[in-house]
């Protein structure tokens, strides 16, 4: 009976009805009549800003991300584990791994046992970082640097992490960080390219880079990353041919621009535009390269505070010098890249030599920009792109051993720019496996680096295929804690 | 009230619920004009009425049966109750629309609110059916928290939070939490001087003379003896008036036998009624050398420097912006929204004063200037000082003197300037120092400023960060990388020439060629150096100030005959094929790691059978040596061959063997790899046509063959 008498209230007679719609559809015009553009097409969505432009004041105006590809063993440079030369040869207790996917490397191994670090620790400067003595440049400068111990991601191998930590996807199709940074702000210097790569290579086992961690995705072409050759000359075919005027140069330029404006009034191809301004910028990095690559005039000074290695070109070390110089001329993010970490096995002997590698270099690099007064202005970033096992892979022999792959806890180190100095940040378990603090994510990393760069990564969209990308994807928080 | 009425009010209801659903659905949208959103401030006014009868609603529907009024009128009241909160709602959202309502206190705020309005809405709508629920009360009594929480959220937003205890909390609205951009001149500055030292006898309870200080309205009453102030006019002003009596005179506020007011107290108040005794105004509305930002500065201390400063300064045009713009200048406000503008110079081969004077236009709006590495006059400095605003001004590299330093004291809002790589001495900056109190940071890296006159004047400046080397008077020694050895011919048959020379500049470069190892003794490497023979030069650097490098070692081969033609008669082990049998001859000299990668690697290799290769000569040589260059890798089982043999004849019938040597060295376990040059002695063979070497790889009986790998071979 109730069912009926509820079902009985809920009728409506065809008056009722009609008067109801009417009325509703009233208010709904009413409503509307306060929404102007509700039903345009391009509706302006509040949350999207406009570009090339922060979207609030920020510290840092650059970045140079020191990427050290292969993943460095945090186990032997920041990690200190006292615990895990403790329990040297013993099995990894399973609650510790949980039900991790391991790599196909170590899956098949019958054993895992836990292997602590062969080179000592010390702590260094007010924070009382724990660094090793790998790294003792890196340590007299701990007071500049935030150490991130807890970053963790989910790609197990190299290619998805890389792409994951420069796209934000593990999936290769999207604008690497400094594409994205283009797009938002813009480039400062008209004369170079806003976002330059330099390669590297260590001794060690290294993995392959490619272009598609640096590429525009689907921006537009002019976003992408510049990569500069390792050689004696940087950037190839800078002078004009023998013979050849540079007011013919110009000449022909504008020729070829004319008619590539044809072809884009015609097609509309946004490829066409992005050909003119490259056209355009390397008739101007003609004059601007030599003058900014040039090292031949740094001082002594400048050769010892990032090691001799600076003047060669190819190593880490020029690369620093490198990075240093172009962003002193205003290219807004440079990236470096040095290969070698991949340490499975032959651990000891190969991070020796990777960690003498960028040891100097990149704390002289820090150093430099705070002397100059840009440290202030510029994010520098250093880290892999995951972390590696405190379990052994293949044989645990009395001084030799290897680590896989390890995705939950790996180490990054900022300076400059609007981070807080002199903080080391989160905390792993005694075992060094996984995260009891602080966890930050690759996402999360990303919406702190935008937001340093005064921007909001919720708000730095493009829409593709009906959708609006951003580089964090759907994720990540700024974190609050990291900010000076 | 007629069922007509009720029936009207009905329809308004779901008219306004539609609307408010509609509106709620697409909020993103709204465009309001003027006089809805003075229709959206009545809100807090509108609210009471809902939260009444919502109360009085509930409240009723607890009414035990005897007492309850009849059905049809609680139903009445639940549609005025739902229709009341109809409107509050509509005013709330109309309002959440203006600017400053974006944070989560809003948000609950009117989800709850907007939640109690659906709730009642939906309690009026099935009535009926309510009393016979069950969980009846459990609804009601839920609506009513609900109610609570959306009241305290939006008194949280009207009066901040911890309004209703503030009284028993530490004042704090002196300085110690409120920071400096937070602060409100009345609020926090004026109110807890008249709070402590006032209000206990000019409150609304008990008002002396007829004046309440307590707040803005009251205040500007004024009280029996008139008004108490003349906004802008202290001298006119009836309170500064008598503050400044002499204590014992009977005006004289506050009275004697009270705690009086502290001078700093007394120039806060000259100070508020000078600049017009706003009471709404920011402390930080007002310029940096206005007395009352300075007075707050003291009082307040700076936020977290993620804040955003504020300007006070309009912004500049675009157009003009647009105009000034250039590959060579680049001007970016700091912000999307603010006015201040940050400009960067490049291109040094560009730059004159025009460059700086052109911007003019700008002069108020540019606050972050970059000329680093311009060439910038002392001269030009004055041009810069037109830069009211100038906040960050980087020098780097510039070719100022300490002369120009001085015209920089103009600059009022200067606090980060950048000298590193000019030669400005001491002198010149503490001159700058003293006159500019607004700097807080200065770059004084590679100047003319040692060490000593920066720490002394980080004494006398401790709020000036003054940077200089990072490692001050750094004597710490490095050792110089290898040297580098350049060559258009390392295999050569006459003749080569090696020119040494060093990344780093000005080194020494030391160097043997008779297999010693070299010192500072050695002869110095001037110019190319010319080999006539199969050599190998070490070489070593040194530089003062620097730990000598270690040796390098570059072999030098000769090579005197070319064969016209070769042929292999046995296989190459299939990775290591390289170019055939022309390897052998092709001046590429391979690297030590014969893996990588293999097939560009120049060395051909055997394992399980012998390396045979033929080569014939047109023209007859004198044969004296015959050298081979290999790899000897013992880790991956690269050997050098277990023996090798030469033939040698007038053509390949004739062939007789003319040397053979077995190995003279095995590697020992462990050994480093090498590139290694046997050379087998031939006993002087005149006119020979056709030449056989045969190379055995070594073997250990019972054991796989080692891989033997030969990049070149030299025939002298």
């Amino acid at each position: 009976m109730e069912k009926e008498i509820i079902e009985h209230g809920f009728s409506l007679n065809r008056r009722r009805f009609l008067s109801n719609l009417s009325i509703g559809l009233g208010s709904v015009a009413l409503g509307s009549l306060l929404m102007p553009d509700l039903f345009k097409s391009s509706g302006k969505v509040s949350g999207e800003l406009p570009l090339g432009l922060p979207h609030f004041a920020p510290k840092a105006k650059r970045v140079i991300y020191l990427f050290q590809n292969g993943a460095p063993s945090q186990q032997e440079l920041f990690d200190y584990k006292p615990r895990l030369r403790q329990l040297r040869g013993e099995e990894i207790p399973p609650s510790v791994v949980g039900n991790q996917r391991l790599t196909g490397m170590t899956a098949n191994q019958d054993a895992f046992p836990l292997v602590g670090s062969f080179v000592d620790f010390a702590q260094y400067g007010q924070s009382g970082a724990w660094i090793s003595e790998l790294l003792p440049y890196t340590a007299r400068i701990v007071d500049e640097l935030c150490i991130v111990k807890s970053m963790y991601t989910e790609a197990i191998n190299h290619d998805p992490a890389l792409t994951f930590l420069q796209t934000g996807a593990q999936q290769g199709n999207r604008p690497s960080m400094g594409a994205w940074l283009s797009y938002g702000l813009g480039n400062l210097n008209e004369n170079l390219p806003c976002f330059t790569v330099l390669l590297s290579r260590g001794i060690g086992n290294g993995q392959g880079v490619y272009s598609r961690l640096w590429t525009n995705g689907f921006l537009d072409s002019v976003h992408q990353g510049v990569q500069f050759s390792s050689g004696e000359d940087p950037v190839l075919y800078l002078k004009d041919p023998e013979g050849m005027d540079r007011r013919d140069r110009r000449l022909m330029l504008d020729h070829i621009a004319k008619l590539n404006t044809m072809s884009y009034e015609e097609f509309g191809d946004p490829e066409i535009a992005s050909k003119i301004h490259q056209y355009e910028m390397a008739y101007r990095m003609q004059t601007a390269i030599p003058d900014v690559l040039d090292v031949s005039k740094e001082s002594d000074a400048m050769v010892k505070l990032y090691g001799p290695d600076c003047l060669i070109p190819g190593t880490y070390a020029a690369n620093c010098l490198l990075a240093r110089k172009l962003v002193e001329n205003g290219v807004r993010f440079v990236q470096l890249y040095h290969q070698g970490w991949d340490q499975h096995s032959n651990l000891p002997y190969e991070i020796k030599q990777q960690a003498k590698d960028v040891d100097q270099a990149s704390a002289g690099l820090v150093m430099d920009l705070k002397q100059r007064g840009l440290l202030d202005e510029t994010l520098v970033i250093w880290g892999g792109e995951f972390g590696r096992t405190s379990y052994t892979q293949g044989r645990l022999t009395a001084d030799n051993y290897g680590r896989d792959h390890h995705p939950r806890c790996f180490t990054i180190w900022m300076a400059g720019g609007g981070i807080k100095p002199g903080m080391v940040y989160g905390e792993t378990d005694e075992l060094g496996y996984n995260i009891t603090q602080n966890p930050v994510h690759v996402h999360d990393f990303h919406a702190t680096v935008l937001h340093l760069l005064g921007l909001d990564h919720e708000k730095l969209t493009y829409k593709h295929q009906g959708r609006r990308y951003r580089l964090t994807d759907v994720a990540g928080k700024v974190v609050t804690d990291l900010l000076s | 009230m007629s069922p007509t009425t009720e029936r009207y009010l009905r329809k308004f209801l779901w008219f306004l619920t539609v609307l408010i659903s509609f509106l709620l659905l697409f909020e993103k949208y709204l465009a309001l004009p003027a006089w809805v959103q003075v229709i959206g401030r009545l809100h807090p006014v509108v609210l009471h009425f809902p939260i009444v009868l919502l109360i009085g609603s509930i409240t009723i529907e607890f009414s035990r049966e005897s007492f309850t009024p009849p059905i049809h009128l609680k139903r009445f009241l639940w549609l005025i109750t739902a229709l009341s909160s109809a409107l509050a709602v509509l005013m709330g959202l109309f309002l959440s629309q203006e600017e400053g309502y974006l944070g989560s206190t809003v948000f609950w705020h009117k989800w709850t609110g907007v939640g109690v309005f659906y709730a009642s809405v939906f309690i009026f709508y099935l009535y009926k059916y309510l009393t016979q629920l069950r969980f009846k009360n459990l609804i009601l009594i839920a609506l009513g928290v609900l109610l609570l929480l959306s009241g305290h959220l939006g008194a949280e937003l009207t009066h901040g939070e911890g309004f209703i205890t503030q009284p028993l909390q530490k004042s704090s609205t002196t300085g110690t939490d409120i920071t400096f951009e937070e602060a409100l001149v009345f609020d926090h500055m004026i109110r807890p001087i008249l709070e402590t030292k006032c209000a206990n006898c000019h409150n609304e309870r008990k008002s002396k003379g007829d004046l309440v200080l307590i707040d803005s309205l009251h205040m500007l009453k004024g009280g029996k003896s008139g008004l108490l102030f003349e906004p802008f006019d202290p001298t006119q002003s009836l309170l500064i008036d008598r503050i400044h009596l002499p204590i014992d005179d009977k005006k004289h506020m506050p009275p004697k036998g009270k705690p009086q007011l502290t001078p700093l107290e007394i120039r806060i108040l000259h100070a508020w009624i000078q600049s017009g005794a706003p009471f709404r105004a920011r402390v930080s509305d007002f310029t940096a050398q206005d007395s009352l930002s300075v007075l707050g500065q003291e009082l307040f201390s700076s936020a977290s420097r993620s804040s955003q400063p504020m300007y006070s300064f309009k912004p500049a045009p675009e157009e003009t912006i647009r105009q000034l713009t250039n590959e060579y200048r680049s001007i970016q406000p700091l912000a999307f929204h603010s006015p201040a503008l940050s400009v960067e110079l490049y291109g040094p081969q560009a730059y004159s004063s025009q460059s700086i004077e052109a911007l003019k236009p700008l002069k108020t709006q540019i606050v972050e200037l970059n000329l680093s590495r311009m060439p910038v006059q002392d001269q030009d400095l004055q041009l810069v000082t037109d830069f009211v605003n100038l906040n960050k001004l980087n020098l780097n590299f510039t070719g100022i003197t300490g002369e120009g330093l001085s015209t920089l004291a103009a600059l009022k809002n200067l606090q980060s300037l950048l000298l590193a790589g000019t030669t400005i001495d001491g002198t010149a900056l503490r001159q700058l120092l003293a006159a500019t109190p607004s700097l807080r940071h200065v770059s004084l890296w590679d100047t003319k400023v040692d060490y000593d006159q920066i720490s002394d004047l980080r004494k006398q400046y401790p709020q000036v960060a003054l940077i200089g080397d990072f490692i001050p008077n750094d004597t710490t020694r490095l050792k110089l990388n290898f040297p580098i050895a350049k060559s258009k011919d390392w295999v050569f048959d006459q003749e080569s020439a090696v020119e040494l020379s060093h990344s780093v500049r000005d080194t020494q470069l030391h160097y043997t060629l008779d297999g010693s190892e070299p010192d500072s003794l050695s002869p110095r490497a001037d110019g190319p150096i010319r080999l006539e023979r199969t050599t190998e030069i070490k070489v070593r650097a040194y530089k003062e100030g620097w730990f000598p490098s270690d040796v390098a070692v570059f072999p030098v081969y000769q090579n005197t005959y070319k064969p016209d033609s070769v042929f292999l008669f046995s296989r190459l082990n299939h990775v290591h094929l390289a170019e055939g049998a022309h390897t052998f001859f092709d001046k590429q000299l391979g690297k030590l790691g014969a893996n990588n990668p293999a097939w560009a690697n120049h060395f051909a290799g055997v394992r399980h059978n012998d390396l045979q290769l033929m080569c014939w000569f047109d023209q007859p040589i004198d044969l004296n040596t015959v050298g081979l260059r290999i790899m000897i890798e013992e880790e991956t089982g690269i050997y050098p061959p277990g023996s090798i043999e030469v033939w040698g004849g007038k053509s390949e019938d004739q062939l007789g063997l003319i040397a053979k040597q077995v190995t003279p060295r095995l590697p020992e376990p462990g050994e480093k790899a090498s590139l290694t040059l046997i050379e087998v002695p031939v006993r002087n063979q005149r006119a020979l046509h056709c030449l056989k070497i045969v190379a055995k790889p070594f073997q250990r009986p019972g054991e796989r063959p080692k891989l033997l790998l030969i990049d070149e071979m030299f025939l002298n």
